[in-house]
């Protein structure tokens, strides 16, 4: 009877640590995942009426991207490219509107952390610029959603951002 | 006797509980909320995820306050009541004397050295440009003698000091001015904007300061647009019982010609100002349309003196004085103008920028790190 007991101790605990036990990395790469979420913008602004062809080849007219491993870039102060093995802010090229993406691969897990930090730091900033004029800008930056998954994050200003989330949720099952 | 007594506080708390709850579910939702200015929550979707991650819940939590039976009037009694109990304080803005409102200032070192460093940077990349900077206090530190007692907003003449001393190029003080000025209707009670008035002002300092020769006071006929302006410190403060501010122009007597045009919403016109926004609730808006990304204007002055001016929206209402100087004006909003500023200074043949920023913006602002490309 003991003998059973403990077989079936020793049976759960193995069960359990494999339970722990982390699934294989992921490795999806950010500008893939970008790349979903502008196919994502473009259906929205098709609604909005915006001609097919200006949305051909993946382009998304008044927003511009931004390679964040890049030398210069303006977001180089904020988000430390020590902390970042890839990096893209989806943004607006000169039109007076809130919405910003940014998605982030930490170089490993530790800088998440930092990252989550900056990435909280831009919201204050989107907070500053906005909270005094259009209203309804600024409650895309209210209902901003910032998250992590693993070594990636996200940060989402827009209309629907719980959709951007579910896009980025999927691209790293 | 008692019974009854205690009957009747029973049928008014039910018949009070019931009725509120009644006219929150029949009453229909609002929008838009005028006197907070702000978009209100509307019902969330519900799905299961929502609800398990807490989302649904605390949604519709901010859902419940915002669309409250009543709710004006509600704020308005809290309001009231706090102010009544001597509460001098609300969202940040101070109930000054004689109907200021200020809002508090609370320095960010970080922010404002690392602002600092991209002015110096841009004026090293451009040395053969000529740059100027105005930075403009604001109304919590020239109206320091209307704050209420036990106030303590950080010192602004400080920053203005640290300012100056740490930047390339040529720095443009409008403090003493405006301090010695402050008798006349220079700011807005009740928004954070300077009243065109306090623009003036600081016009001719900044011509003083540059060479110019500014065009004097009675060359401008006033006209007073509108008394019902209510800005943002209103809006943050939620007190009914504050009274409205004026808005005041000043019209060139003399003969002008503008072609504006702004480039985000590709519009043209002739006007450096859009009258329609004085039916809106933000009536500052009527300087230069409020806030975009890139507006040109070009005037029938052919000195071919052409100047960028980087800014927030203090700006709106000085921009129309210097109209007058220039043959082109390219006005850029660092906050919304992503594009590289250098090509744009080069195509353009420009020979002069400003820098025109207020004290609150340029310590909180993080987009004039757009410079550092």
């Amino acid at each position: 009877m003991k003998k059973i007991l403990s077989l079936i101790l020793i049976v759960t605990t193995v069960f359990s640590f494999v339970g722990c036990s982390k699934k294989a990395d992921v490795n999806v790469k950010t500008k893939d995942i970008l790349d979903d979420i502008k196919g994502e913008i473009a259906k929205d602004m098709k609604d909005k009426g915006v001609k097919e062809e200006s949305l051909k080849d993946g382009k998304l007219p008044g927003f511009m991207d931004i390679d964040l491993t890049k030398e210069k870039n303006p977001f180089a102060e904020i988000l430390n490219k020590e902390d970042i093995k890839e990096g893209y802010v989806l943004q607006q090229m000169m039109n007076v509107k809130s919405d910003l993406i940014i998605v982030l691969k930490a170089k490993d897990e530790s800088k998440v952390k930092n990252l989550k930090a900056s990435l909280e730091k831009i919201k204050k900033g989107q907070v500053n610029t906005w909270e005094k004029y259009l209203p309804d800008q600024y409650k895309k930056v209210q209902n901003n959603i910032i998250k992590t998954n693993g070594k990636y994050l996200v940060y989402i200003t827009y209309d629907k951002p719980e959709k951007i989330e579910e896009i980025f949720n999927n691209a790293l099952k | 006797m008692e019974k009854l007594a205690n009957k009747m506080i029973v049928i008014v708390f039910i018949v009070f509980i019931f009725t509120i709850n009644i006219f929150n579910i029949l009453m229909p939702d609002k929008e838009f909320s005028e006197s907070e200015n702000r978009v209100l929550s509307q019902f969330p979707k519900f799905s299961i995820e929502k609800l398990t991650s807490g989302k649904f819940t605390s949604k519709f939590e901010t859902y419940i306050t915002d669309q409250f039976i009543f709710k004006d009037f509600w704020v308005g009694l809290k309001s009231d009541i706090e102010r009544f109990s001597l509460k001098n304080e609300n969202n940040g803005i101070y109930f000054g004397k004689d109907g200021y409102l200020l809002e508090d200032f609370t320095k960010s070192d970080e922010v404002l050295a690392n602002n600092i460093k991209s002015i110096n940077y841009f004026n090293k990349k451009l040395p053969d440009l000529t740059t100027y900077f105005l930075l403009a206090p604001n109304s919590v530190k020239i109206y320091e003698d209307k704050l209420p007692m036990f106030s303590k907003p950080y010192d602004q003449l400080k920053i203005i000091d640290r300012v100056k001393n740490n930047l390339n190029g040529k720095f443009i003080d409008v403090y003493d001015i405006l301090k010695r000025k402050k008798d006349e209707y220079i700011y807005f009670k009740t928004d954070h904007h300077w009243t065109m008035r306090g623009a003036y002002y600081s016009y001719r300092e900044f011509c003083k300061n540059i060479g110019l020769n500014p065009f004097d006071f009675n060359k401008f006929d006033k006209e007073i647009v509108s008394n019902s302006f209510y800005g943002t410190f209103y809006s943050k403060a939620n007190n009914k019982h504050i009274s409205a501010d004026k808005i005041e122009i000043f019209k060139p007597k003399f003969k002008t010609s503008y072609k504006v045009h702004y480039l985000d919403e590709d519009k043209y016109t002739n006007t450096l100002y859009e009258f329609n926004h004085l039916d809106k609730k933000d009536k500052y808006s009527i300087f230069l349309d409020g806030n975009h990304s890139l507006i040109t204007i070009k005037t029938d002055i052919k000195n071919n003196k052409k100047l960028v001016v980087f800014k927030d929206s203090y700006s709106h209402s000085f921009i129309p004085f210097l109209a007058n100087h220039y043959e082109e004006i390219h006005v850029i909003d660092l906050r919304y103008y992503k594009l590289n500023i250098y090509d744009y200074i080069k195509e353009n043949n420009i020979d002069e920028a400003l820098f025109l920023y207020n004290v609150s913006t340029f310590s909180s602002d993080e987009n004039l790190s757009w410079l550092r490309i």
